[in-house]
């Protein structure tokens, strides 16, 4: 099975999903070149369009790329929506210690020194790191110790970082003004936009930079053979002298840690404070699809988030201007999960029917040379396909 | 009477490989057919053609005269043709009755019908003379009755040609010996049986025919009574095997590893290791035999560092190591074949080069710099598959597309390493050909000599007495007696194997 085929499978998965979507709207009494059209046109339609998406491609990279580093070693860490906010948190409120303007009831840790742009820029990005990285590391902490179940405790935990979070910005962390958010982040230490007018920023190269890192740990460093190996046979890595407990701490608080620099992204590049609700919207969750999308893998990752990105950024201008409502988009994406995960078994039967087709040709040469008088052949012969060892690299 | 299968011109191609070369090939009614060959010769995947679960590139199956299609083990299954895995295919916590008759269940309304079921897995055990309890839970029973159930589960669907994979591979010699008696009665019966083995003992006490391949081909067939287990195995392997030189039994140096009234637990948390005392010296072989379930697999895991002992003493070169963690071990020289290799040895999915560096991934060469060397890895891979004759087109290809003999020279080959102080072997040539096997005993030999310890846990007599220098058998727990090699008779130790009795002198072991 060639790496290239798989991808051209998930691309033809989601071709079949716009496909039925394509019949959904109609179904739905929508025009459907009006809706496809409009969804195009707020995807990619103009410089504006593609930056939008390209600004929502960010944090679904960051998010997706904690999910495969879990799903490669094993763990299936449902948390990201929680540790994004809480990586959103960490950076909010280290970030607004630098801000010159008033605070309101918000706590003041330190008192900052005036420091440049790009030391409060790292600081900012930093503190969302750590903050994943305790999040996500506290499921770690408690599967290592008492077994328990990550999918259990990284759900129980999104609930406990949305609470902790809504909590926070009414009461601790209320910034001047009557809304409930945290005071914001000085304009200094706000992400480069990377084209003029647009809301696009820096995020998107940290994003692909992460991207490119974790493929060279994954497949590069020592702990992400660690990592991998657990993840395909924990009894062999046990065995092999792999410290298990060590390795289930250290996935989750690096999953943890992508997660809640997504959210720090989000602070110091679009949003600036931190608000007391809606401050993910999803992408932890979306994350997952796309990194089952992609194939666990960064490159994958990276093609699917723009996907995800291009739907969600699509879908404003398919609700104004062609009227759609915007959970037909939901159901758009659910398609194209749905497609995803189909995807597997439609390949075992184009495999079966591919593997007959294979015998037919074979026989069909094999009765051609009996008809020329046979040579022995080379009692093993080294033919054309090299076989991949253990998925994309 | 037609033949009961007629293979022709069977033809399949894996990538870089030819698995079966064109292959003709009769089984006959009422033989017992041995199939023999190196590992990669295309055994297995022969019988996956016949079985349906490999489809041939070319070629024709015909099956009691008539020629047939088999798409797949439905279809083989409607034919008449069974087969017993290696792998067991067994639903651990259903009866024994409930799995031979999965899919046929009777019924009582929407129920199971549990009286009617036992009574016709009773009936049928009865009338192929295969006695089962058939309300056992299959978890609970030794390896070779659970492999009793899979046979039945066969013969319940009516099979009259039955084949069995290297089904003597997990027994220990009672059960081969009762397996062997087993297979004769089926084909007494009418029934035509096929038989895969690398034993040639096996070979010349059950097979009725032999055929030998190599390379993917049929190089030749003969019947046991025409030859002899020597020529076999020259056959076999393309040249005449060494006689086995006699060594007189060493007595070793130092000792490297010492245990002390080891106590463990099992998986169900009853007391598995009842005080076991073992010393193993620089330089000898410590062989260590045991019907299934006696305590060897837990003595190996905590000796390994997979099980935590609950009491007693585990020194290496003096060294306490019960609380060391594996890779702690390891890193003091501890070497572990271990008995299941899919399960524990080898991670499927990665390169035989990323396997062979599966324990030291993160030292030098193969990590430097916070960097995996591809290249270093990919070369050490290299080394060994020449090394070990590994059947495969280079050390890139994944595991999972080797023949089982080869997968277990993957695991083989890392563990005997000369750093290594202490090899703790269990099962070593597992499915490996008889030239594999020797070359394996060799490896062990020099590296004993070259100052290694070792502790062999082995089902196969054969392999303990032209190995170990001293015997132990396991019963119960505990290490019911020492032998020295070639002061004891394969019929003394099976003895003491069943009954524990007969504790003699303790020749050199701990008291
Ligand atoms: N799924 C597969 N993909 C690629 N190559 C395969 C596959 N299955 C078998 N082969 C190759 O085909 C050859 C024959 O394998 P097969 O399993 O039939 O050997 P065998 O005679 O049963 O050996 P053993 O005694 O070790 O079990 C080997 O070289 C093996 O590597
Ligand atoms: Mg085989």
């Amino acid at each position: 099975m060639s790496r290239l085929r798989t991808l051209l499978n998930s691309a033809g998965a989601v071709a079949l999903a716009l496909a039925l979507g394509a019949i959904v709207l109609a179904l739905s009494g929508y025009d459907v070149g009006d809706a496809l059209g409009a969804l195009a046109q707020g995807a990619v339609g103009s410089v504006n369009a593609n930056a939008e998406t390209l600004l929502q491609t960010t944090p679904l990279i960051l998010a997706a790329l904690a999910v495969a580093v879990g799903l490669r070693g094993g763990l299936f860490n449902i948390g990201v929506e929680g540790q994004i906010t809480i990586g959103g948190l960490f950076a909010a409120v280290v970030g607004y210690q630098f801000s010159d303007q008033p605070l309101g009831s918000a706590w003041r840790l330190f008192h900052a020194p005036a420091v440049p742009g790009i030391v409060q820029m790292v600081l900012i990005l930093a503190a969302g790191v750590v903050g994943g990285m305790l999040w996500g590391g506290l499921s770690g902490l408690l599967k290592a110790r008492f077994g328990a179940h990550e999918v259990i405790t990284t759900i129980m935990l999104n609930y406990v970082a949305i609470g902790l979070v809504s909590y926070l910005v009414r009461v601790p962390l209320h910034g001047p003004g009557p809304i409930p958010q945290t005071p914001f982040i000085s304009k200094a230490a706000h992400l480069p936009i990377l084209i003029p007018d647009t809301r696009l920023h820096a995020g998107l190269l940290v994003a692909l930079a992460v991207a490119v890192g974790v493929w060279f740990f994954l497949w590069k460093t020592p702990w992400g053979f660690a990592v991998r190996t657990v993840g395909l046979n924990p009894d062999a890595a046990q065995y092999a002298g792999i410290g298990m407990k060590r390795l289930v701490f250290g996935t989750m608080a690096l999953s943890g840690a992508l997660a809640g620099l997504a959210g720090a992204v989000q602070i110091a590049g679009v949003d600036f404070g931190l608000v007391q609700t809606g401050f993910s919207s999803g992408y932890g969750y979306d994350a997952i699809a796309i990194s089952l999308l992609g194939l666990n893998h960064p490159l994958g990752i990276v093609l699917a988030a723009w996907l995800f990105a291009a739907l969600r950024s699509g879908a404003g201008e398919m609700q104004v201007a062609a009227g759609v409502s915007s959970q037909i988009i939901s159901v758009l994406q659910a398609l194209v999960i749905l497609m995803v995960s189909a995807e597997a078994g439609l390949r075992y039967y184009v495999d079966q029917r591919r593997k007959k087709a294979q015998t037919v040709a074979n026989r069909a040469s094999l009765e051609q040379a009996a008809t020329v008088p046979a040579s022995p052949p080379a009692p093993h012969q080294s033919s054309v396909a090299e076989p991949t060892a253990e998925g994309p690299r | 009477m037609a033949p009961a299968v007629q293979l022709k011109g069977i033809h399949k191609i894996y990538p870089g490989v030819i698995a079966n070369d064109r292959v003709d090939w009769t089984l006959e009614w009422g033989q017992i057919h041995a199939l023999l060959g190196e590992n990669g010769a295309g055994k297995s995947t022969l019988m996956n053609v016949l079985y349906g679960m490999t489809r041939p590139d070319a070629g024709e199956i015909h099956v009691d005269g008539r020629q047939v299609e088999i798409p797949a083990p439905s279809a083989a299954i409607k034919l008449g043709i069974g087969m017993v895995h290696q792998h067991f295919q067994l639903v651990g916590p259903l009866t024994v009755a409930q799995n031979i008759l999965l899919g046929c269940e009777p019924r009582l309304g929407p129920f199971f019908h549990t009286r009617k079921a036992n009574q016709r897995v009773a009936d049928l055990a009865d009338r192929v003379g295969l006695p089962v309890d058939p309300t056992a839970r299959v978890e609970q029973l030794p390896v070779g009755m659970q492999q009793r159930v899979e046979i039945l589960k066969v013969l319940q669907r009516d099979a009259r040609i039955l084949i069995f994979d290297e089904p003597t591979a997990v027994l220990t010699p009672q059960e081969i010996d009762e397996l062997g008696a087993v297979m004769k009665r089926l084909a007494q019966e009418g029934r035509a049986l096929v038989f895969i083995t690398h034993k040639m003992r096996e070979v010349m006490a059950i097979a009725t025919d032999v055929t030998v391949m190599r390379a993917g081909r049929v190089i030749g067939s003969t019947t046991p009574s025409a030859t002899s287990a020597g020529e076999l195995a020259a056959m076999v392997v393309g040249r005449p095997l060494a006689p086995v030189a006699e060594v007189p039994a060493r007595l070793g140096g130092e000792v490297v590893l010492e245990i002390r009234d080891l106590h463990a637990a099992n998986d169900r948390g009853l007391e598995a290791l009842e005080g076991v005392s073992i010393d193993v010296r620089q330089g000898e072989i410590v062989g260590i035999i045991g019907v299934e379930g006696n305590g060897q697999s837990e003595l190996v895991e905590v000796i390994t560092g997979l099980r935590k002992a609950s009491s007693g003493q585990l020194r290496l070169l003096g060294e306490g190591i019960a609380g060391a963690t594996v890779r702690q071990r390891r890193e003091k020289g501890v070497g572990h074949v271990a008995e299941d290799r899919l399960r524990h040895a080898v991670v499927t999915a990665y390169s035989i080069a990323d396997n062979l560096v599966l324990d030291r991934y993160y030292l030098p060469p193969y990590s430097r710099n916070a960097m995996l060397d591809d290249r270093a890895i990919t070369r050490n891979g290299a080394t060994s598959l020449e090394r070990y004759r590994i059947k495969a087109p280079d050390a890139r290809t994944p595991v999972s597309s080797l023949s089982g003999g080869n997968q277990q020279k993957v695991v083989v080959a890392r563990e005997l390493d000369p750093n290594h102080r202490l090899l703790v072997v269990s099962q070593p040539t597992r499915g490996v050909d008889a030239g594999a096997a020797e070359f394996i005993h060799d490896q062990i030999r020099q590296l004993c000599d070259a100052g290694a310890a070792v502790l062999l846990v082995t089902n196969e007599l054969d392999e303990l007495m032209v190995l170990a220098d001293r015997i132990g058998v396991m019963f119960h727990g505990k290490i019911a007696g020492w032998r020295v090699r070639g002061s004891c008779s394969r019929e003394e130790l099976g003895r003491m194997m069943i009954a524990g009795a007969g504790s003699g002198p303790l020749p050199g072991g701990a008291a």
